[in-house]
This record gives structure tokens, sequence and C-alpha cells, in this order.
């Protein structure tokens, strides 16, 4: 017999044996049916009763916990996807808002910075001096303060437009940093010192009894004054009645030159025309000052001819 | 004309006749003697009251081992969800006499087999009953377990092979 063979009788063996050695065990553990049990599962027959194990395909289902739990997470998810859908569509439209509102503003400040900027270019590119002495007009003054009211959160631009300084100040102290570049306060600072440098001639002047010389170059003819301190001082008293603010340097004839001479040596030139061209000059220093005529220039031309005939 | 006669079956005569097969499977599946003997109690409380329905497809014994083997797994299904776990029998054995030495060894033996066929996962263990407890075949082991002959022809592969090994070098 070969090994194979053996194999398969002990498999056999063992397996046909198998029942006989369960039932061996059933036996020596005496698990076997008795009379009481038969008696006994004959009365509940008889009784009717239940089986006491239910099917587990016929049980009840007390509650279904696990499909509620699904459900309820179901749930939740939907409603945490909508929340968050929700929230981002509106914090898209804020942003949105927001972005529009902000790049309005900057177009806006933008807009005015490029109106202001050829003053001050202009400024630098005559002397080279610090741009405290910058041209910007009174419409630009206006336009500060448009950009200034922009920066209100209320966006109440037309309530500051046309406002004086008080308000610009109130604005630079809040210091609307995140909004307001640094060259708009630049310029909101600048326009402040500009209303502040509307002045008048006797301002810019030394007093008149400090005057050594005044000579007046007109078109046909040049007039001097040296002892007269009485034509000094109407001289004086003319110009003193027109005020001056910062302007541009206009090309255009000349109608008066008035070249005064102090008596430590400082010369002040005047040149007049359809603005006036202040050059303060002293043994150092050669400062050039450009300011416009309240009023125009005519005025001031007209009293001018008739001072120069009181000379004559 | 002939009329094909069904048998007709009193349910104390199931009871004598495979009531240690009912029991003793049903042990094998709860391991504990009274719980065996309340699913005894089940399944023929159920044979009695679906009598009337067995069509005479299978023998009565499969028809009948297929009722153990659905009942022991409802009750273990069950207990799991109730956590009640049914204790093992705890048998105190007396000391076997010289006498009986053969006869205790051989005890010990069929005990020892018949742990390990019941440490078999629950498709092996059904296989091995049904063809070598219950000495159905492959066919009425298939139908009895509702799954396919090829199926149950792979399983009792395996669960012999299981066995085998589970049991080799112990007898």
């Amino acid at each position: 017999m070969d090994s194979k063979n053996k194999k398969e009788l002990f498999e056999e063996f063992d397996m046909e044996h198998l029942k006989d050695h369960l039932n061996t065990s059933f036996d020596y553990d005496n698990i076997k049916v008795t009379e009481e049990l038969i008696q006994r599962t004959q009365k509940a027959i008889e009784d009717g009763e239940a089986p006491k194990i239910i099917e587990d395909n016929k049980k009840p289902r007390k509650y279904p916990i696990f499909k509620v739990a699904q459900a309820a997470a179901a749930v939740i998810v939907i409603i945490a996807g909508i929340t968050v859908a929700q929230n981002g569509i509106i914090k898209n439209d804020i942003g949105n808002e927001q972005s529009a509102k902000k790049a309005e503003q900057s177009e806006m400040t933008e807009n005015n910075s490029l109106k202001a900027m050829p003053s001050e270019e202009e400024n630098y590119d005559v002397n080279g001096f610090s741009a405290k002495s910058s041209d910007t007009s009174l419409d630009n003054e206006a336009n500060f303060d448009i950009s200034s009211g922009e920066e209100i959160p209320d966006n109440s631009a037309n309530v500051m437009f046309g406002t004086g300084l008080a308000e610009n100040e109130t604005l630079g102290e809040e210091e609307r940093v995140d909004s307001v570049t640094n060259e708009s306060v630049d310029m909101f600072a600048a326009g402040s010192q500009m209303t502040q440098d509307s002045v008048v001639f006797t301002d810019l002047l030394p007093a008149y009894n400090q005057i050594s010389q005044i000579t007046i170059e007109t078109k046909e003819k040049v007039y001097g004054i040296t002892d007269s301190l009485s034509k000094k001082k109407d001289l004086f008293d003319l110009l003193g009645g027109f005020s001056l603010s910062n302007g541009e340097n206009l090309s255009g004839s000349t109608n008066y030159v008035i070249k005064i001479e102090t008596l430590d040596n400082q010369s002040y030139t005047i040149t007049i025309s359809e603005n006036v061209q202040i050059i303060e000059e002293d043994s150092i220093n050669n400062l050039v000052n450009y300011y416009e005529l309240t009023g125009g220039s005519d005025v001031l031309i007209g009293r001018l001819d008739e001072y120069i005939l009181s000379l004559n | 004309m002939y009329e094909e006669k069904q048998p007709v079956y009193h349910i104390e005569t199931l009871m004598r006749e495979y009531g240690n097969d009912v029991l003793r499977t049903a042990y094998m599946y709860v391991k504990d003697k009274h719980t065996a003997e309340d699913i005894f109690q089940d399944v023929f409380i159920k044979v009695n009251n679906k009598l009337h329905t067995f069509q005479g497809d299978s023998s009565i014994k499969t028809w009948i081992i297929r009722i153990t083997i659905n009942t022991c797994k409802d009750y273990l299904k069950s207990a799991w969800n109730q956590k009640v776990i049914p204790m093992m029998e705890y048998q105190e054995n007396t000391l076997p006499s010289e006498d009986h030495f053969s006869a205790v060894e051989k005890q010990e033996e069929s005990q020892m087999i018949r742990q390990t066929v019941m440490k078999l996962p629950d498709k092996y263990k059904d296989i091995i009953l049904c063809v070598y407890f219950q000495d159905m075949t492959i066919s009425e082991a298939a139908k009895s377990l509702r799954i396919a002959e090829g199926t149950a022809k792979s399983r009792l592969s395996r669960a012999k092979e299981r066995l085998k090994v589970s049991l080799e070098g112990r007898i």
C-alpha cells in the first residue's frame, strides 16, 4: 500500500469515525434527549407556546438606531454644506462689493493724484527745492477734499466736497491709513499749507523802511526810487492790497519787473505778467516762487500804471 | 387511480427519532446544555407548526436539522445582540480508574475532537456536521445550508483540511 492510499484511508477512517467520536463525547457528557425534555416540549406544543427564540428575519426592529443615525448624519452634512456654501457666497459678495468700492476709491484717488502731480513735478523742475512750495491750486484743494471725503466709510464724498481746512485736518487725525495712501496724505498736508500760504505782497517783502532802492521796469522805461520813503510806502500799500496764492510759471509778455533791494543787500525781483514771479536773492540763496493773483493780474497792472504816472 | 400519500408525522415520534441529532447539533453551536435544550424545544415547536408545509423535497431529518441550524444561528445573533455569552459547561470528571483507562482515553479523544469541531468557523462547522454527523449527502447539505453544491464541496474540503491540521499529532 503506497503512502497516498494510506493517507486516504487515514482520512476516511478519521472522518467516518467523527460521528462516533462526537456521539461518544455527547454520551459521556450526558447530552441526550430525556423523557422529561420530550414531555416538556410536548406540553409546550399543546399549550400553544411560541418559540422563545425569534427568527432573525421576523424580529421586530425596536428602533433602527443605525439608520436613524445615518439619516441624521446625512442631514447634518447637507446642512453644513449649505451653510458653508452660503457663507462663501455671502463673503464673496461682500468681498466683491468691498473690492469694487476700493477700486473705485483708488481710481478716484489716482485721478486726484494725477491732477495734482504736474504741479509738484514742475516745482521740482524749476529749482529742485522742496515740495513745500508746490503750486497746487484751489482746484486741487477741492480735489483733495473729494479724495479725503472718499475715505469716509459712508461714502459721504459730497459732504466733504469743497469743505475747508478744518475738515481736512479732522480727517487727517483719523489716520485712515488703510485706505489713504501716503501720497494722498502728503497732498493733503500740502493742500493745508497751500491754503495757509495764501498771502499778500507785504507778507513776502520786507518793511518799506528797510528798502534801499526800488527799480520798476516797464516795457518802455525804467523807474528808480531811492530816497522817497513815501513813494516806497505808496508802492507797498498798493501791493499790499493784492493777495497771492501758489501758481504756475506761465509764459507770456512781462508788464512790470519790480526789483526791491534792502539795506542788508537782499533783493526781491517781482515779475508781473499773467501771474507773478518773485525771486528772492541774497549772497547765498536764490529762491524762486510763483504766485497767482487772486482775481487776475489786470487790476494790479492797472494800479501800477497809475502809480508809474505818479512817478512822472 | 393512484395517489401518492404523504407520510403522516407525529411530533412525539419525530422527537424520539431525531431528538438527539437536534439536541447535539444545537449543543455544537450554543455550547451549553440548557440552551441546547431550549433550542430543542423551539425546534420541535416550529416543526409542529410548520409540518403541514413540509413538501417532502428532502428527508424529514434534513428538514428538521435545517430548522435546528437556523434556530441556533438566530439564537447566537440574538445572544450577541443582547451581549449574552453562553458559558461552556464545566464538567467535573471523576478520575478514571486504571480499569477504565482505555475507555477514558477514548472519551478524552472524543471530547478533544468535539472541541476541535466546535472551534471551527461556522461555515466549516456547518458542512462537517451536516455531512459527517447528520449523514447528509453534499446535495442535501447544500440545500440545508442554502448554498451551491460546488460551494458545499469546496467548504467541506477546506473544513476537513482545517480539522486535520488541528487534530494532527493529538490523536
